[in-house]
């Protein structure tokens, strides 16, 4: 890896995080405008973490050391993916790291956050929790296997910049029910893993909805402002996934400059793509009943499942 | 009479030194637990244990230095002559193996109960009976150490009131032993000799039918340690209710020696020479079975310790899983083989790294407490925050967290499954469900460990024991101290491991064999992931440090309420939703009763197994009926006997006659 690849790796991974509060502020802006309200500025996410982040925090007497561990643990590991995956340069830490650990770092995060949700001694973090590895069950194999069947589409090698490439090369050939189905079933997994409409509502702080904000409702100050970036970060990756992993046409395979600000107004416009249907999506369906988000859950799971098959079938 | 002879291509004397270590303290040991129980004695047999076993620590540089020690008696008996060979595959388990029965051994000197002489004799005889096993050259050593492993474990679980959980294992490793027994004799008789490492590629002597059968045999019967469905219903009592030391040598060292002998058995001498698919599919579709049910179960389980066993039986299940994927794989790729070969034994070998630490946990949070039940942990991480912190590294081992040792031998698993280029369609549509499947259990047992280490360490205390536990002593946390270090050293070092592994097992895939890097699709490196890891973390926290606003510590938030030990989710609670989704496969599992005024209703939750509810309560029936029918003909006189004789006489001329 020679140094200018490695420095727009870093950029590019700075560029992801620093976005991140901003497509969050998009998609409330969008779903404000959507209900007909104004709305907060795009902006405010930063301005809710800039007041987080100075402010102490308060913890529950019976907290522990992983209390504290658990915010840093999930920030690095959003940090770490935020290096890996592709953003406007197919070239990233590949050698590194692939696929399958990107998929693992998922559930570092998640293993970091229940456990979070457990440490306080309270019930909403307990059952947040609990509802949070209620999913995860489901979705983490969806997650897996979507991404395996890009694998196997493209050529079987689990190596980050591999999918991107050879997708761009196929060109509208690749275009198929696997990666359909594929894409389809990561859809509703980001939806899923990222607390939004069907499954969880971000924003609120209702007993009946919560699975996310339970499991962060014990943390405060700069440790809730990390733990609020590094959800965001996820959803950033999440959508920057879709765009470059599963429909990465446009993204720069060479290193030059017109292809990079091709790539970048790409990604731009696949982002706000994205987010407008999530917003569609939160505007438009109501949350599920807890006992029925497993039926969604299984529909992604299966999707993901016919994806992987239909490589070997058709 | 010949002298006993060691030939190794080098240092000779090196190896000597190396086996008289090994097997002399530990014979001494097993001598001394014949005697009368006596404190001195035992532990004196506990160092001659700890001896023994820190020795064959060193199993894998003597064989660096001497290359393949082997060993034979100059004493015939019926099946064949005594002797050990000590290859590469064999020197790295033994290695593995013994480190960690020097760390149970070490746990034991902490911990309060079951030193007695006895107890301790047959920890040394056991030890005996798992490194001859590891290395047997020889049918006769092979097949006595398997049923001496058996008889011991069966020996060091105490007698219950209830005697059900040590007869059901009695009777399963027994049938098990059984199936091995004719196996290997039918294997004797096909390759003309009793010494193992003449043995190769068998299946082209005994045909397509026959290597089948023997393959199905050989799972079987190392199946039935392993718990493989319908085999595993002697498991959860088993572990659940022995000492927590049997438990662990069951769990993590009887079990590397059933895969390690598993391994030899089925690729090193029945061969991949003919297509064994049919036989690969079956042996697939159980361990995918035994897996999902093994983490669905460990999901629900009210006690640690059968937590972890249902938890063994997942991991077992996944082992034998990539085993019967490399007899699918065999006929098409040998690269693939092999990696998925490196990914089965490397797992075996972090599982047995990893579940003797959450046991050595589990024992100790129970000393600790003196609470067994689950429900009764919490907020341990509070007053022990060390013991919590190598809890946690064994979790997120068990749980395939990045970069722990559990996480690299999933990553290898997948890595084969995605390689998996299998010629005909049927073999391909396999992949993705194993995929499915591994995905799956991952995440049950996931959660299942999550709730294991939150409900014991995290929350506040939910009983007195749990609130002013004792504390821990030095040795048994030096043990588990050192186990999580493996963890982590394994994890970060996975890559060297496999180097090791590698060749190993190429060893026995005949000269052909490729390497399984070959098959390899992606590259990572754990070490370096481990140091990306580490060193956000510490940007962070030093961008943090510029400066750090105050912070507080005040009760937990309880809607301006006191909240009391109950006031908090419960460890049943927690999978509830789990249960909720699953609750086809897990039956109906709520009993209510109503107490004796009959003014409230008693919900109980029981666990019914399906496998021994619907395949050996049946069993068990007929047999009980036929013995019934027949014992009616036993009526103790002496007439209906020779009228029996006489009528199974005149049948007998008959049929004699006609025939």
């Amino acid at each position: 890896m020679n140094v200018e690849v490695a420095i727009v790796t870093i950029l590019q991974a700075l560029v992801m995080v620093a976005i991140s509060p901003l497509m969050a502020g998009i998609i409330r802006k969008m779903k404000a405008l959507m209900q007909g309200k104004v709305g907060p500025s795009i902006i405010q996410p930063y301005r809710d973490l800039r007041k987080l982040m100075r402010k102490g925090r308060v913890a529950g007497k019976s907290h522990t050391w992983l209390f504290s561990a658990v915010p840093y643990l999930c920030l690095s590991s959003m940090l770490i993916l935020a290096l890996m995956v592709p953003f406007v340069y197919v070239e990233v830490a590949s050698p590194y790291i692939d696929l399958i650990t990107m998929v693992y770092l998922f559930t570092l995060f998640r293993f970091a956050m229940v456990l979070g949700g457990l440490e306080g001694g309270s019930v909403f973090g307990g059952m947040g929790s609990s509802r949070e590895m209620m999913m995860s069950v489901l979705i983490e194999p969806a997650l897996l296997l979507s991404i395996m069947s890009m694998v196997a589409l493209t050529g079987g090698s689990t190596g980050i910049s591999n999918i991107p490439d050879v997708l761009c090369e196929m060109g509208l050939a690749a275009v198929g029910p696997t990666l359909i189905l594929a894409t389809t079933s990561f859809m509703i997994t980001l939806l899923a893993e990222n607390a939004r409409v069907p499954f969880d509502n971000p924003a609120t702080h209702l007993e009946l909805t919560m699975v996310h904000e339970a499991m962060v409702l014990e943390y405060s100050g700069r440790k809730l402002g990390m733990m609020e970036l590094a959800s965001q970060i996820r959803l950033t990756l999440f959508m920057v996934m879709v765009g470059t992993l599963f429909l990465p046409w446009g993204i720069a395979t060479e290193f030059t400059l017109p292809a990079l600000v091709v790539a970048t107004v790409a990604i731009v416009a696949k982002l706000l793509i994205i987010a407008a249907v999530i917003a569609i999506v939160e505007c438009t369906v109501a949350k599920l009943r807890l006992f029925k988000t497993p039926n969604l859950l299984t529909i992604s799971f299966t999707l993901s499942l016919l994806a992987m098959i239909s490589i070997y079938i058709l | 009479m010949g002298a006993i002879s060691i030939v190794c291509s080098s240092e000779s004397s090196i190896a000597a030194v190396f086996l008289v270590m090994v097997f002399l303290p530990a014979a001494a040991g097993a001598i001394l637990g014949l005697s009368k129980d006596n404190a001195t004695l035992s532990k004196l047999s506990m160092v001659l244990c700890a001896t023994s076993s820190a020795a064959c620590m060193f199993a894998y540089p003597v064989h660096c230095i001497c290359g393949n020690v082997s060993c034979m008696l100059p004493i015939d008996s019926a099946i064949g002559p005594y002797g050990i060979l000590m290859d590469d595959l064999s020197a790295l388990m033994m290695s593995i193996s013994s480190l960690v029965y020097l760390m149970i051994v070490l746990h034991m000197t902490g911990s309060s109960h079951n030193t007695s002489v006895r107890y301790m004799g047959a920890m040394n005889a056991l030890f005996l009976a798992c490194v001859f096993c590891m290395c047997a050259d020889t049918v006769a050593v092979i097949v006595m150490g398997w049923e001496a492993v058996s008889l011991l474990t069966y020996l060091m679980a105490p007698r219950f009131d209830d005697e059900g959980p040590r007869w059901r294992f009695f009777v399963v490793t027994h049938i098990g032993g059984l199936v091995l027994l004719c196996a290997y004799a039918y294997m004797a008789v096909s390759a003309g000799s009793f010494i193992l490492s003449e043995w190769s590629d068998l299946s082209a002597v005994m045909g397509q039918t026959v290597s089948s059968i023997m393959v199905l045999m050989l799972f079987i019967g190392f199946g039935s340690k392993l718990g493989t469905v319908p085999f595993h219903a002697w498991m959860p009592d088993m572990y659940g209710e022995s000492p927590t030391h049997t438990t662990m040598i069951l769990s993590t060292v009887c079990s590397n020696v059933a895969v390690l002998l598993l391994f030899k058995s089925v690729f090193g001498y029945i061969g991949t020479g003919s297509d064994l698919n049919g036989v690969a599919l079956v042996l697939l579709l159980l361990s995918a079975v035994s897996a999902l049910w093994g983490a669905m179960e460990s999901m629900i389980q009210t006690k640690p310790r059968r937590i972890l066993a249902y938890s063994s039986m997942e991991n077992m299940a996944l082992v034998t899983l990539c085993m019967s994927m490399a007899l699918i794989f065999s006929s098409a790729s040998p690269a693939l083989t092999n990696l998925v070969l490196v990914a089965a034994l490397f797992h075996t070998i972090n599982h047995s790294v990893f579940k003797s630490l959450m046991l050595m946990v589990v024992h100790t949070v129970n000393d600790c407490t003196g609470e067994k039940d689950i429900g009764r942990y919490g907020g341990l991480g509070k007053v022990m925050p060390l013991f919590s912190f190598i809890s946690i590294i064994g979790v997120a081992s068990m749980a395939a967290v990045p970069p722990m040792n559990g996480f690299i031998s999933e990553w290898l698993m997948l890595q084969s499954m995605i390689g998996g280029d299998a010629s005909e369609t049927l073999l391909k549509l396999i992949m993705p469900l194993t995929v499915a499947v591994l995905g799956v259990c991952g995440m049950m047992a996931a959660t299942s460990y999550i709730r294991l280490y939150g409900f014991s360490f995290l929350g506040r205390p939910r009983s007195p024991g749990a609130a002013s536990p004792e504390p821990v002593s030095r040795i048994p946390m030096l043990s588990m101290a050192v186990l999580a270090t493996m963890c982590v050293l394994l994890g970060l070092l996975a890559l060297n491991v496999t180097e090791v592994i590698g060749p190993g097992v190429m060893a026995y895939m005949g000269p052909g064999a490729a390497s399984f890097k070959d098959a390899l699709s992606g590259s990572f490196t754990p070490l370096s992931l481990g140091l990306m890891l580490f060193g956000t973390i510490l940007i962070i926290y030093l961008i943090g440090r510029l400066r750090r606003p105050e912070s507080y510590d005040r009760d937990t938030w309880g809607c301006g309420l006191e909240l009391d030990e109950d006031m908090q989710y419960s460890s049943s609670g927690f999978t509830q939703p789990l249960v909720r989704v699953f609750h086809p496969f897990y039956g109906d599992m709520t009993r209510m009763d109503t107490d004796e005024h009959g003014n409230r209703t008693i919900y109980h939750v029981v666990f019914v197994e399906p496998f021994v509810k619907n395949i050996y309560r049946p069993i068990g029936n007929a047999v009980i009926r036929i013995s019934e029918t027949v014992g009616r003909m036993q009526t103790g006189n002496i007439q209906s006997y020779l009228g029996y004789i006489l009528a199974v006489l005149v049948i007998a001329l008959l049929a004699v006659r006609i025939l």
